[in-house]
Order: C-alpha cells, then sequence, then structure tokens
C-alpha cells in the first residue's frame, strides 16, 4: 500500500463512514461498522485476537478445510457476518485459495443466502457479465423487465441491476454480489468497463446488497483513480512450504509415504515456484515414479527404504526441476510416453530416447521446404551486410574462408554487427533476400545431394528448376506452421517482411536431414 | 465402406476440371486417315456394347452410327474411355480411403479410450448433479488444480492438407461413439473473432439455438439437461499451430475452471513438434492443460501402404512408368510432401492416360472376372483404324514381328496381367525384407519398375555402376544377411503368404523355413550343451541367412520384370511424365512471361510474325514493354523505359501514317501526336500494373521513384 494513497481514502471513507462513527462491535447492526484508515493494522490486530462471537468450535469444519488460511477466514467471517457497509476485496497471488475461502466463508455464515457470483474469467465481454447477474437474480424470484432487453451500457446495467435488487431487499434478504477475476476486466475495453463495477457500491446505496470482489491483482491497480469508497482488504499472502505440505498431505490415503516423498521432492521444487496448483502438477507424476520400485502402495517406508526410493526418484527430480522452470507440461508427457513401453529400466531409456528424440526430425517436411526453412534462418541469423561474403556465385563454402581472414579492424566491425544481431533476437528479412538465399543454397547443395544420395538421373535434371517453382507455396506452409512470421502488407506490392521463429537446435535437425553444412554459413563470433 | 466414396478427399475431387477428354492423338489421326468401318464391326459393337456399357449409351451409340459412321465409332471409344476412367480411378479412390481409414482408425480408437478415460477420471473426481451444474460459482472439491484433459495429435507432417480429412473422420468417429462435438478452426481462434466469437461457435455446434448472450451458464443448462448430462464433450482444434495463443488461451482458461461440471476435452492437431503449444500459450494456460500426445502415423508410412494398395498390388488396370514413378517420388519427397497432392498427382495421370491412350479403356477388362473374353469381344469390334494403332504399339513391334489376330493380342494382355502379379509378389517380398532396414516402398517400387533393371543386370557390371540403378533393392537384400534367425523365419513365413499362386518359390521357401526350423532347433541344444559352438551357429545361420538372400535375388533376377519391358503395357501404362510435369509444377511467373515475350505463339495475328522477333507496335502493349524490359538490368530506368515504348509506337504510327499518304502534311499529323502522347502515357501506365500484377516487377520505391525494379528473369 503506498504512502501518497492513505490520505485521500482516509478523507473519503471518514465522509462516507461519519454518520456512523461510533466504536467498533461485532454484534451491532451492519451500519455502525466503522472502518479506520488503516485498514491492513486494524485485521492484523483482529487477527491476532480473534473476535469473541467467532467460536473455535463453530469454525473447525471451516478452518479444517482451509488449511493455512486461518487469519484470512476468522478476517473473512468477522467482515462478512453482519451485511458489511463496505464492499469487500480479497486478493493475493493466484493458487492462493481466495475463491475458496469465500465461498466456504459465505456457506458457513448463512446456508440459505443471496449468492450472485459472477467469475468474470468464464465471460467473455460486459454484456455476458450484465446478462449472468441479472440472470441470476431474476430467475429464482421475479422475472425484471430487464429480463426482456439486456443492457448494454454499463449505466442500464446499473439501472436494472438496482430494480432487481431493491425487489429483492424489500423482502429483507441480504443479497452478495461476487465478482470473482476481477483481474480479467482490464483487458476488457482499456479498462472502461471497470469503473461502474468498483463504484457500483455508491452507485446502487443499497445496504444489503454486499460487493466481494476477488482479485489476483493488488487492490492499487483499481481504487488508485476511481474516487469511490475503497472496500475492506483481505490479503492472501502465498503459502509457506509448511502450508503447502499440508495442503497436499492432505486426505492422502498413505500419508506417510507421501509425506517422505515430500520431504525430498517439495523443498526443491519450492525454489522455483509457490504456486500450490502447479507444484501438484509436478508433484503427481513425480510421486508415481517415487512409488514404481514398491509392490505395495499402502506400505509405510522405513529409512532404507526412503533411501532407495529417494536415490529412484533423483534424476527424475532434477528434470522436473528444470521443466517446472519452463512448462510443467513435459512430466506428465514423458509419463504418458512411458506408459506406452512400459517396463523397469525405463527411466534409461527414457533419457535415452529423448536424446534420440533431439536428434532427428520428427515430422514429415519436403526438401526443398526444407531449404527454405534453413534459408529464412540464415537470413534471419545473419546480418544481411555478409549475405555477400557466405553466398557467392561460387556458391560460397570455399571462398567463405578467405573472406574470414580479413583484416582485423574489419572483422570487428563484423563482430560488432553480429552481436548486435544476437542482441536484438531474429531480423526481419525481404522476400527477395530470401530467394537468394535459397537459391544459394540449393546450388551448392546439389552437388552435395548427388554425392550423398545419388538420385536417379532423371531427377538431378529436373531439380533445379522444380525446386524453385513452387517456393511461394512452401513458403506460405511455413508461415502457416509458424516457423516464419509475416509482417501484413499489400500483398501487390511483395515487399512484406518475414521473420524466422525457429531456434538453432530446430534448424540444425532439419540441415543435419538434408546433409547440409548449416554451421558453415552460420555466422558467430 | 460407402462413407468414405461418398465424401472423397477433398482436393482430390476438385481436380475434376482437368478432366477434359481429349480426341485421343492416334485417334484423331486415324479419323483423318478415315478408314469408314465396316458394318459388320458397326454391328459387332452394338451386340457387345450393353453387356459391357450401359444400355442407355449403347443405344445412343447406334443412334449416331446411323447417321455417320466415323464418327460415331470415335464417340464410341471415347465413351467407353471415359466410363473406364470412371470404373478404374473410384476403384483406385475406394482403395485410397479404405488403406487412409484403416491406418488413421488406429488413432481414432486410441483418442476414443482416451476420451473415456478422461471422462472417467473427471467423474471420479465429482458427480454434480444438475442443479449444481447450473450454479454460477464454482464445486467446492479437493481438486487443487483444475486441468482439462488435452490430446495432443502429433500429425507428422508440416503441410496440413492430409489432416483436414483426418480430422473429419475423427469427428465423425468420436460422435458416432456418443461423444458431444465441436470443431473450432483456425479462423475462429484469431484474433478478429476473439474468444466470445469462438465460444459462440462452440455453442452453436452443440446446442439447437443459441442465446444472444453466449456465455457458459448457457453450455450448462444445455449440458446438464438429462439426454447431454453423461457424455463428455470433445473438442477437436486441428491446426494448432496457426490459432491465436492469446484465444485459445483465454478460452482454455475459461473452460477449465468449469471443467469438472462440464467435462470439455480439447483434441488439437500439432503439424509439427511439442513446442508448438508450449511456444503458443503462456505457462499460465499449458498448465490447466492436461496432455497426452498421440501420433499419427507419418506420412511415409501411409505413402508406402498407399503405393503397396494401387501401385504394388495387381489388379487395378492402370499402372505407371518408371519416369511417372520416380517424377512422383520427387515430387512428394522433395515439393509437396502430402499425400494429397500424390493422390491428386495419380487422378491426373490416370485422367490424362484414359484420354490420351486410345486402347486404354481395355484396362477395364483387367476389373472383370473373365477378362480373356471381355477383350475378345472388345478386340472383335475394333476398327480397322485402333487395330493398326494397337499392332503398331511399339512394345509389340519390339517384341515380337508381327501380332495380327486377336487372340494373339488377348494373350499378351493376359500374360501381362500374369507377369504384373508375380512382379508385385516379389516386390512385396523385397519389400518386406527391406522393412527391417528401412527402405521405403516407393523407393524400392522406383527401381522395380525401371526397364533398365533387366538389362543392366545381366552383364554384371561393377558394384559401383550397378548400385546406382538398384540401390534399394540391394539394400533390401543387404539387410537379409545381417537379419537374426527369429525375424527370418517370420520373414520367410510372410514371403510364403505374398508368394501364394507362385508354386516352384514357394516350395523353394518352404524349404528354406523347414531348415529355419531345424537350425532353430539345432542351436538351442548346442547352446545347452556346448559355450564353443556359438561359431559354427553363427555359421549355419549366415548360410541360411545367405541361402534367403539369394533365393531372393534368384526370384527378383526372374520375376521383376518392369512392365515396361511386355508388350502390350502401353495399354495400361501412364508414360507421359512432361504432361504431369507441366500440370504439376506450373511455374506460372514464368509462363506468362514467356508468353509475354512470345505473344504471337499464342495470337497467331498475321502482323507480327511478317515481323518476325522485332518488337512491333501492332503488339500488345503489356508484351512490348516484356520485351524492352528485357535489355535492362535488374532496376529499370522508367523515362529510358517510356521513350522507347513511345517511340516504339510512335514508330509504326508514322509509318502506317507515312504508307498511305505519301504526302504527309505537319498539320494533320500534329494533333494526332499530341493526343496520342496522353494515350502513350495511359498506355503505359496501364502496362506496368499489368507487368506489376502478374509479378514481373516491382513498383518504384520512395528512396528511388524513377526506377522499378525487376522481379522476373531469363527468358
Amino acid at each position: 500500500m503506498s504512502q501518497s494513497v492513505t490520505p485521500r481514502r482516509t478523507t473519503r471513507s471518514s465522509a462516507s463512514a461519519s454518520p456512523s462513527a461510533a466504536p467498533a462491535t461485532p454484534s451491532s447492526p451492519p451500519k455502525s461498522r466503522p472502518k479506520p484508515s488503516p485498514r491492513r493494522q486494524l485485521l492484523a490486530a483482529a487477527a491476532a485476537a480473534p473476535p469473541k462471537e467467532d467460536g473455535s468450535s463453530v469454525d473447525a469444519a471451516l478452518l479444517d478445510a482451509l488449511p493455512g488460511r486461518r487469519a484470512q477466514a476468522m478476517d473473512l467471517l468477522r467482515l462478512l457476518a453482519p451485511a458489511p457497509v463496505l464492499p469487500l476485496m480479497l486478493h493475493g497471488g493466484a493458487a492462493t485459495g481466495k475463491t475458496r475461502a469465500l465461498l466456504l466463508a459465505l456457506r458457513h455464515l448463512r446456508p440459505s443466502q443471496r449468492l450472485v457470483y459472477a467469475a468474470l474469467r468464464s465471460l467473455p465481454s460486459p454484456r455476458a457479465l450484465f446478462a449472468s447477474i441479472l440472470s441470476q437474480l431474476s430467475a429464482t424470484s421475479f422475472s425484471t423487465s430487464s429480463r426482456q432487453r439486456l443492457p448494454d451500457k454499463p449505466s442500464d446495467f446499473v439501472a436494472a441491476l438496482r430494480d432487481a435488487l431493491t425487489g429483492i431487499i424489500s423482502q429483507g434478504e441480504v443479497v452478495y454480489l461476487v465478482f470473482d477475476n476481477l483481474e480479467v476486466v482490464r483487458s476488457w475495453d482499456k479498462g472502461g468497463q471497470l469503473l461502474p463495477l468498483l463504484r457500483l457500491h455508491d452507485l446502487l446505496q443499497l445496504s444489503q446488497v454486499v460487493l466481494v470482489y476477488v482479485s489476483s491483482g493488488t487492490p492499487d491497480a483499481y481504487y488508485s483513480m476511481t474516487g469511490s469508497v475503497e472496500p475492506n482488504y483481505v490479503y492472501f499472502p502465498d503459502y509457506t512450504v509448511d502450508e503447502v505440505r499440508d495442503i497436499l498431505m492432505h486426505g492422502h490415503p498413505n500419508p506417510k509415504l507421501y509425506s517422505s516423498f515430500l520431504s525430498v521432492a517439495l523443498k526443491p521444487l519450492f525454489r522455483v515456484t509457490r504456486r500450490v496448483d502447479e507444484l501438484s502438477a509436478v508433484l503427481e507424476p513425480l510421486f508415481r515414479r517415487y512409488c514404481e520400485p514398491l509392490g505395495d502402495l499402502k506400505a509405510v517406508p522405513d529409512e532404507g527404504m526412503k533411501r532407495r526410493l529417494f536415490e529412484h526418484v533423483q534424476p527424475h527430480l532434477a528434470v522436473a526441476l528444470n521443466e517446472t522452470f519452463s512448462v510443467p507440461m513435459r512430466a506428465s508427457m514423458d509419463e504418458v510416453k512411458d506408459v506406452g513401453s512400459a517396463g523397469k529400466g525405463s527411466v534409461k531409456r527414457q533419457f535415452a530416447g529423448r536424446d534420440g528424440i533431439s536428434s532427428e526430425l520428427e515430422f514429415h517436411m519436403s526438401v526443398s521446404a526444407k531449404y527454405l526453412l534453413l534459408s529464412a534462418f540464415l537470413a534471419s541469423r545473419n546480418p544481411a551486410t555478409l549475405d555477400a561474403a557466405l553466398f557467392d556465385s561460387t556458391g560460397g563454402s570455399d571462398n567463405h574462408k578467405r573472406k574470414r581472414k580479413s583484416s582485423q579492424a574489419s572483422r570487428d566491425m563484423k563482430d560488432t554487427i553480429v552481436e548486435e544481431m544476437l542482441m536484438k533476437g531474429p531480423g526481419t528479412f525481404p522476400l527477395e533476400r530470401l530467394l537468394a538465399i535459397f537459391q544459394c543454397i540449393t546450388s551448392v547443395s546439389e552437388d552435395i545431394l548427388d554425392e550423398v544420395e545419388c538420385p536417379d538421373n532423371m531427377a538431378s535434371e529436373s531439380e533445379t528448376t522444380g525446386l524453385m517453382s513452387d517456393v511461394l507455396l512452401q513458403l506460405s506452409t511455413l508461415c502457416n506452421s509458424n516457423f516464419l512470421s509475416k509482417s501484413r502488407s499489400c500483398p501487390l506490392e511483395g515487399s512484406a517482411r518475414y521473420r524466422s521463429n525457429i531456434d538453432e537446435d530446430l534448424a540444425l535437425k532439419v540441415a543435419r536431414s538434408v546433409h547440409f553444412p548449416l554451421s558453415k554459413y552460420m555466422y558467430r563470433r | 465402406m460407402a462413407a468414405p466414396s461418398e465424401a472423397p478427399l477433398t482436393a482430390a475431387t476438385n481436380i475434376e476440371p482437368f478432366y477434359v477428354l481429349h480426341k485421343g492423338t492416334a485417334s484423331s489421326s486415324s479419323s483423318a486417315s478415315s478408314l469408314p468401318s465396316s458394318g459388320r464391326a458397326r454391328r459387332r459393337i452394338d451386340i457387345s456394347g450393353p453387356a459391357s456399357l450401359n444400355p442407355k449409351s449403347g443405344k445412343r451409340s447406334r443412334n449416331e452410327a446411323a447417321d455417320d459412321d466415323g464418327d460415331g465409332d470415335e464417340e464410341l471409344y471415347d465413351r467407353l474411355r471415359l466410363e473406364a476412367f470412371h470404373r478404374i480411378w473410384s476403384k483406385i479412390q475406394s482403395t485410397i480411403n479404405e488403406v487412409l481409414r484403416g491406418i488413421s482408425l488406429k488413432l481414432f480408437d486410441q483418442v476414443l479410450q482416451w476420451v473415456q478415460e478422461s471422462f472417467s477420471a473427471v467423474r471420479s473426481i465429482a458427480r454434480p448433479c444438475t442443479d449444481e451444474v447450473r450454479q454460477p460459482y464454482p464445486l467446492l472439491t479437493d481438486v487443487i488444480c483444475r486441468k482439462i484433459p488435452t490430446a495432443f495429435v502429433l500429425t507428422k507432417n508440416a503441410e496440413f492438407v492430409d489432416d483436414i480429412t483426418t480430422f473429419r473422420d475423427l469427428a465423425e468417429h468420436l460422435e458416432s461413439n456418443g461423444c458431444h462435438l465441436a470443431k473450432l478452426s483456425a479462423t475462429e481462434l484469431s484474433e478478429k473473432h476473439g474468444v466470445g466469437g469462438c465460444f459462440r461457435s462452440l455453442l452453436r455446434q452443440l446446442l439447437s439455438e443459441v442465446p444472444d448472450v453466449a456465455d457458459i451458464f448457457a453450455l450448462a443448462s444445455w449440458y446438464s439437461s438429462a439426454e447431454n448430462y453423461d457424455q463428455p464433450i470433445v473438442v477437436i482444434i486441428d491446426d494448432l499451430e496457426q490459432c491465436s495463443g492469446d484465444v485459445l488461451g483465454e478460452l482454455v482458461m475459461m473452460l477449465s475452471e468449469w471443467v469438472i461440471k462440464i467435462p470439455i476435452f480439447f483434441v488439437m492437431g500439432i503439424a509439427t513438434t511439442l513446442d508448438a503449444p508450449r511456444k503458443l500459450l503462456s505457462s499460465e494456460t499449458l498448465q490447466r492443460l492436461e496432455p497426452c500426445k498421440l501420433t499419427l502415423g507419418s506420412p511415409s508410412d501411409r505413402m508406402n501402404a498407399l503405393v503397396e494398395a494401387i501401385l504394388v498390388k495387381p489388379c487395378d488396370g492402370f499402372c505407371i512408368s518408371h519416369e511417372v514413378a520416380v517424377f512422383l517420388r520427387n515430387y512428394f519427397f522433395k515439393h509437396d510432401g502430402t499425400i494429397t497432392s500424390f493422390i491428386s498427382a495419380l487422378k491426373l495421370a490416370c485422367s490424362k492416360h484414359f484420354s490420351v491412350e486410345p486402347l486404354s479403356f481395355l484396362c477395364m477388362g483387367m476389373l472383370e472376372e473373365d477378362c480373356e473374353n471381355f477383350w475378345r469381344d472388345k478386340f472383335d469390334a475394333l476398327p480397322q483404324s485402333l487395330w493398326k494403332y494397337a499392332s503398331g504399339l511399339p512394345s509389340c513391334t519390339r517384341e515380337k514381328d508381327s501380332i495380327k489376330s486377336g487372340d494373339n493380342m488377348v494373350e499378351g494382355l493376359s500374360e501381362l496381367m500374369k507377369i504384373q502379379k508375380d512382379w508385385s509378389s516379389v516386390l512385396l517380398c523385397l519389400y518386406e525384407a527391406g522393412k527391417h532396414g528401412k527402405v521405403q516402398l516407393l523407393d524400392i517400387f522406383c527401381e522395380a519398375v525401371n526397364p533398365d533393371l533387366h538389362t543392366q543386370k545381366t552383364p554384371n557390371l561393377p558394384n559401383g555402376k550397378s548400385g546406382t540403378s538398384r540401390r534399394f533393392i540391394d539394400q533390401a537384400m543387404d539387410t537379409i544377411r545381417y537379419l537374426p534367425v527369429e525375424t527370418l523365419f517370420h520373414l520367410l513365413e510372410v514371403w510364403s503368404i505374398h508368394l501364394k499362386g507362385m508354386d516352384k518359390i514357394s516350395d523353394k521357401v518352404k524349404e528354406l523355413q523347414s531348415t529355419t526350423i531345424s537350425t532353430d532347433s539345432v542351436r538351442i541344444t548346442k547352446d545347452k550343451w556346448t559355450r564353443r559352438s556359438i561359431n559354427s551357429t553363427g555359421n549355419s545361420t549366415v548360410a541360411l541367412n545367405d541361402k534367403v538372400a539369394m533365393l531372393l535375388d534368384d526370384v527378383t533376377r526372374k520375376f521383376l520384370v518392369s512392365v515396361e519391358c511386355l508388350p502390350f503395357h502401353e495399354i495400361i501404362c501412364f508414360k507421359n511424365v512432361s504432361i504431369l510435369q507441366s500440370a504439376l509444377i506450373g511455374n506460372p511467373r514464368r509462363m506468362v512471361q514467356l508468353d509475354l515475350l512470345k505473344p504471337h505463339k499464342h495470337l497467331k495475328c498475321s502482323c507480327c510474325r511478317k515481323n518476325g522477333i522485332a518488337v512491333s507496335a501492332s503488339m500488345h502493349d503489356t508484351s512490348i514493354m516484356c520485351n524492352l524490359a528485357q535489355e535492362y538490368g535488374d532496376v529499370i530506368n522508367l523515362h529510358d523505359w517510356y521513350l522507347s515504348f513511345d517511340g516504339i509506337i510512335n514508330s509504326t504510327h508514322s509509318k502506317v501514317k507515312r504508307k498511305p499518304h505519301t504526302s504527309p502534311s505537319k498539320k494533320k499529323s500534329k494533333p494526332i501526336a499530341a493526343e496520342s502522347e496522353a494515350m502513350i502515357q495511359a498506355r503505359f501506365c496501364r502496362a506496368v500494373t499489368e507487368l506489376q500484377i502478374t509479378g514481373l516487377l516491382r513498383m518504384p520505391s520512395k528512396r528511388r521513384p524513377d526506377l522499378v525494379q525487376r522481379i522476373a528473369f531469363g527468358p
């Protein structure tokens, strides 16, 4: 929370809360609940000294369902129990149990409460949001006029919402309006839709409507600009290692075995990610691997066994560590692969298999497409100024060495160019340059092809003309498979620029499959 | 298998317009020589007609035959050929569909199994009642991360065309097995439509009527109804690479929140590698997917199966020559790499064959049960011209001194069929052996149809020379020498299946099989007794391997006779590779340029021919410009170009003027010249634009406004 915002907030909240600025008593009617400005301090204090009413016996089930979220659960119960004046905002990183805590708390408080829930992530547009909320309000009790016509504008929505709500409130019910995944709204319409949502409290002016926002963004993202009443905040911090362990252990069939597994695997993985969902995704296949040597999954491991199991799982753990870092998807991928080739000693085979895969191309591509891809890669990688040095009428391969022995100064200059290119990432190139390189490459490799593959005599005749002919078709194939990206421009003009998106590994694989000496043409420092 | 033949491959059907039934070169020449066909022959046709043709066409031919003689015959044979084409191609097409379907069916079953497993896995977490499904807020379960089961289907071909049909069939397969199915294409998953549009099209495919606001609640309430509840929803995205990552990511996030209530699974087709989803989607999104990898048969596997079914297995009545085979192979491996284009090339070849080869209608006989009778009927009915043509076929004149009687022809064709059959059995044996050495069938096939194969190997040239023409066959033989006993035994078993009907050889194979068994048992007993004997058993297996290899070599020499060496092969064998070449590798820009440079070749006007090569004003403007452009390098100065263009136009103007008016009055010519100045500029501009549109040059850049760039070079 930034310091600069605090004073403004103070004035506003004091202005709104001034009529009922009385000492806090939890059992007092909702309106009289004051909201002093440094809310965070208050919450901390409240968490430290739990309110009298929320007896531990009542909440045991709730707290049990929310491991590691005791303080937040208490806050929620305290803030929600008497329908509060101010809206509530739950914020904290992804997968910290915000929605779960909220839903459990609400269920715990009033099993039959009126809950209108809108997860903005599952609503593709503001219109869908309005429709969803209004239909939730109207479907069960009565049908308002809004049922027939869906509001398009936020102001219409607010009016319709007020109509719907007043009807329900007049029956003495408290309505909870929950907006989950609030961060999604920011991508709608440049945030223009956000304002009325956040100001609903001011706009509706209905005391029996409780607004709850759930967001993974920080509150600063929402309330710095609105000029409306600020809600109560409940912060959900990331879980600690122990909490994560508790959560993962929750309801496991063989806790002894699993805890011995977690003691090995959790710490290193926790360094990579702290999100429970990611961790559980990575740990699940690892645990299956861990159990592999065990015949009986119910067994309680002793020390010797633990050590053996650890040795078994360690190489996988190392792999998983690296993969979690990028995408924790490969682990399960291998899982699938291994199911196919089940059996003992699959570890070695798996690693060997991965190496095997990396050395050859996994998919089919026609030879000319391969050459085109290589030339695109070269065009993106090499600076254009070096093209003449690398490729010339003789094909470049022998000339290349002579050029490299040029003076120190020019070499330095080239080096800086190359360095610049590397820093900028793959460069763009016009079609003509691509075609020129393509022609150079194919004309050289023609001889190579003859030596290595010795194709039938008539095949080589048609090759030269053939390879060039449908290059443009191949180009579109490459663009479609995301190997090249193309900048949009007038098709007549023909000045579209391309960029190759492939990494060196793939380029080398492709080169190897056509026996093309790619490294000769790649300019390195 | 009615469905696949009704809905053949999309691309393959599109070449229908190519099929223009030209009058066969030979038959047209024969009509020029116009031998009036005898009445007897015609009556024969009438008799034989209804047996093979449908009665309607037979009747028509009779009516027309009454009108005039030569044309009627010709038309009849044209129609016969067309019918033969339709019959044979539909046979080939259905074979193709069957083969491809058989290959992909394996994958389909895998996918179905995966769907069912995932469905039961999702349901084992929670089985929400209908009210719970409709609730807007998530179900509280113990699941930490809600993941969408996703099958990544690797299609293993950078080119996507082949898989369109695969995914369509997959959708049908899943739907018929009780899944709800929706297909999203890359166009729907684009930035333009956004996640809303994409979700709407998803709903449109599932719900009977889509509500005004397409949101997930509509889907939930639809799914919660009793008749929909017990099946999973499968969403097929067939080309993942082309989708917009953001939109797909949003969709995944949205659906993953609901996956326990509404079990939606993804099947995503990936053309390249598994890196594609990683590059496309954010890690947040990837985490919501529970991936599973499935692979489709690689294109070369499919190709092998296709070649085996269409080209190697006999009795389809159509085959291709060595040149064509090599061309097709190169086209497949070097250029296009799709089965679709291979099939369309084959169809093109087939249609060309039937349109060009006058006797090709006889191919139909190969499909008849009693082919000899069929042929005899046809031969007796042949008009003189075709008769002459048949006996003049180069393959007949080469082989035998004279073939006059129809019987001989029938015999020749039957012989051809028989030899073809043996040839294909031996080729399959070779392929079976080569499989262990990763030899592709298409490669062996190309060598086996080589007519030089037979002539080359008899003189037994040194290895280096003979290796070029039969590299893959030798490779296949070599693999036999190193096969372990078990595989060898298995190989012999497969051979005996392939060689059924060739008694002598299958006897030999049986003999070898028995020795395999004996050596096998010997080895086992010996192994039991002493360790030393490994050496000797090694020897015995080597001897056996050699024996098998020798047998194969022997058989290959005897039976692997290329079609092109046989008499009458022209009737069934398509040889004209240049037609195919020009049709498939169009090279349009070059053709446009060539045509522009030599317009009189097409226009055949009198004015230009007189002038010969020189550029004249009577030519089309664009043509003149194109000719002029040849004089420049890669950039053309616009002003110079214009001046020379102006010069050419005006030179003839003045010439034309000068000729009628021997004394040109300056007064008269001036205004015309001034008027044509603007006109010439306009014509110049139009010509330049046309050249730009045809892709021969590029407009001037801002930096050098007076120069245009040439793009196409060379004549």
